[in-house]
């Protein structure tokens, strides 16, 4: 996107350190394995430190040359986040002995590199189906049985996403010809109302938690393992995020979509008792703002859109983490059954509050610097609506994820749980998190300085900008203070919320029992009309033949005179005999005699 | 001797918030500090130049420059937030979106 330094051969693609860490841990075990989950997201980062802008490595598949990797400044930021989040998951995990998480985990994290630094779409779509398949055992990590099925619809969405993608591609394709495998803008081509482009920006909608194709995101998060969703949350959305920023830049159909994303989930995070799916709801509305950023399409907001990406991956991830941390102490992530845990988790405690002011966006913590820029540009470009529905988002989150998750995971009643802190790996984890979330608060410009057009020389910490941020968000917290002391808040009982999904596992439902119902009794129709019904009476028919042409040929040997041992009595045991299938070997020998003579008495008079 | 340690199991139970001095103290900091906030907004609006998001032209521009702006939207929000959840979750009595907690797993 910006510079072209040089052009030569990779020798390796970025991902290699994280696949090959992945292959490394399907035959290690114990705590060898943990190491490796750790080191190759380090090695990782070192390798694609040294790498210049501009290259791109080749590869032939089947007799198609694909770019497997360009190196951009854009890529090249994604990979770093990448390789931070997986480093800091890798340490939280360090105590996952499961070899289908651990590996799987840097599968995940490969592709979520190598969707980020695909050089064209070919590999993208197989990078793209890479996420989905190596992602889905974070939550099936979990072996129960709700976490199965749970793991099958996240499946069947991100699947669905894959062959989108390839359909979009294809069309595309057929109609461009080799030039639509570029990976080129596709605005013009989506305003121009080309099919494939819509069918490409489905694909990626569906990975980036669009309204209405979002539940899966809630649906398979919440049933994941403690660690799982702190890999979930670093790379699916973030890997559509980015493959927004390089294909549909400034298509205006995102403001809309964004401003719904960043609005909706606000309610349902309220009413929500689970907290790791208010966290999800959140992350919707994150996401939300990314989005819009993307469809202002200015160069300031699309690194707005990266920034924002950026310090998301680490803020959320820290909430996802302490939570984590939570539910592997008590087993519990219901905001009903939690309470009072400060006492015994205060470091968590911390680090989880540290994650919500990062989140809400308070001065001096990441939110901050990224956020500002997305609710900057949509005034500057005069979207006044959006820019209403931006702010609303934006004290919103504070609300729920900023004081909601803190508020009833950690204080709020007294549960009387009093689990032990989270063992140290986790609040190591945690703090490599909360002190990024914290520097890069503080230090803007060293986040600045990795975009794609180096922030345009943006400053967050004007006087107004801060003022005015802190009124918002002290005024959201005093509603929630006032509601408490007044008892208006919203209950945390155990419930849950109906969403899109009761679309399809309701009418999901009804559409199954209709097919079941039909094709099964077609299948049971034909069952008893066919196998049992025609077949049987084929079977009677034939042996009845046979049953009666023996009993002709007693008759006729009877009438021979040779009534040997050929009495009624007799003649019920050949019938049944007949029927069974069983003859004495006399009786047939005396057939094939009978045949043989039939045989030649025929072929000699001829 | 016995009634000391049970007292001071009580103390190591009791956490800091469970004091409603403290708690009492902790809300009354923080509207000093929404009170603070709203008062530097004042004094920057009338004393410095606060740079309005939109530019002249744009309708809100009147609005979002008046001083406290930022402090009653957030208010209105955080209240409208809560109240129209509420109406998400069950309409004079009757539910619209919650349901009970097994509702997936019964058939």
């Amino acid at each position: 996107m910006s510079t072209l330094a040089a052009t030569y051969e990779l020798g390796t693609h970025p991902a290699t350190a994280l696949l090959l860490g992945g292959l490394a841990t399907i035959f290690l075990r114990g705590r060898f394995a943990s190491v490796v989950l750790v080191m190759a997201p380090l090695f990782g980062l070192f390798h694609l430190y040294g790498m210049e802008l501009g290259g791109v490595s080749s590869y032939n598949l089947l007799g198609y040359e694909m770019v497997a990797a360009s190196v951009d400044q854009q890529a090249k930021v994604f990979g770093y986040l990448f390789h931070i989040a997986a480093l800091v998951a890798g340490i939280y995990s360090f105590h996952v002995r499961d070899p289908w998480q651990v590996s799987m985990a840097l599968f995940y994290a490969a592709s979520a590199v190598g969707v980020a630094f695909a050089g064209d779409m070919l590999s993208l779509f197989l990078w793209w189906e890479g996420l989905a398949i190596t992602s889905v055992f974070q939550i099936w990590g979990r072996k129960t049985k709700t976490a199965e099925d749970s793991g099958f619809r996240y499946l069947f969405f991100h699947i669905s996403s894959g062959l989108l993608l390839l359909f979009g591609i294809l069309l595309r394709y057929h109609g461009e010809g080799s030039s639509a495998l570029a990976l080129n803008s596709l605005t013009d081509a989506l305003e121009s109302g080309d099919l494939g482009a819509q069918f490409i920006l489905l694909a990626i909608g569906i990975k980036a938690a669009f309204p209405g194709l979002h539940v899966w995101l809630k649906d398979g998060y919440a049933e994941a393992t403690h660690t799982g969703p702190v890999w979930l949350c670093a790379f699916t959305t973030k890997c559509a995020v980015c493959m927004l920023v390089r294909l549909f830049p400034g298509a205006e159909i995102l403001i809309p979509v964004g401003a719904v994303m960043a609005v909706f989930p606000i309610f349902y995070a309220v009413i929500e008792n689970d907290l790791r799916r208010v966290l999800c709801y959140s992350k919707i509305n994150q996401i939300g703002f990314m989005v819009v950023a993307i469809g202002i399409g200015s160069k300031l907001a699309i690194d707005g859109a990266i920034a924002h990406a950026f310090t998301h991956v680490i803020y959320k991830g820290l909430l996802f983490m302490s939570m984590g941390a939570v539910m592997f102490r008590t087993g519990e992530v219901r905001a009903s059954h939690l309470g009072g845990l400060y006492k015994s988790m205060p470091f968590t405690t911390g680090f989880c509050i540290i994650g919500a002011a990062s989140i809400s966006a308070f001065p001096l913590f990441s939110g901050f610097i990224s956020k500002s820029i997305i609710i900057t540009e949509a005034a500057r470009h005069g979207h006044t609506l959006v820019w209403i529905c931006l702010l609303f988002a934006s004290a919103g989150v504070f609300h729920k994820a900023g004081i909601k998750v803190p508020f009833f995971a950690f204080f709020a009643k007294d549960s009387g749980l009093r689990p032990k802190e989270a063992p140290p790996h986790m609040l190591i984890a945690m703090a490599v998190s909360a002190v990024l979330c914290v520097f890069l608060g503080c230090n803007p410009q060293w986040l600045y300085s990795l975009l794609p057009n180096g922030a345009m020389g943006y400053h967050p910490y004007d006087g107004t900008h801060v003022i005015t941020q802190l009124e918002i968000l002290l005024f959201s917290a005093l509603t929630f203070t006032l509601l408490n002391l007044w008892d208006k808040y919203p209950k945390d009982t155990p419930s849950v919320n109906l969403d899109i999904d009761w679309l399809y596992r309701k009418v999901g439902r009804i559409f199954i029992n209709f097919g079941s119902f039909f094709w099964n009794g077609l299948n049971t129709q034909a069952h008893s009309l066919l196998v049992a019904g025609l077949t049987e009476k084929v079977c009677v028919f034939a042996k009845g033949a046979q049953i009666n042409c023996a009993v002709a040929l007693a008759f006729a040997l009877r009438g021979f005179g040779y009534s040997g041992s050929l009495g009624s009595k007799n003649d019920q045991i050949m019938k049944r005999r007949v029927r069974l299938g069983i003859y004495p070997v006399g009786l047939t020998v005396l057939f094939v005699l009978f045949l043989i003579l039939a045989f030649l008495f025929s072929s000699s008079s001829t | 001797m016995s009634k000391d340690s049970n007292s001071k199991k009580k103390l190591e139970n009791q956490g800091w918030l469970d004091n409603p001095a403290n708690k009492k103290r902790l809300i009354r900091w923080f509207y000093y500090l929404c009170g603070l906030i709203i008062l530097a907004d004042f004094i920057f609006s009338f004393g410095w130049h606060k740079h309005a998001a939109f530019d002249e032209e744009q309708p809100l521009h009147s609005f979002e420059t008046l001083p406290a702006f930022y402090g009653v939207f957030g208010f209105i929000v955080g209240m409208s937030v809560v109240y129209l959840s509420k109406m998400i979750r069950s309409l004079n009595g009757n539910k619209v979106l919650m349901r009970e907690e097994d509702y997936w797993e019964r058939k």
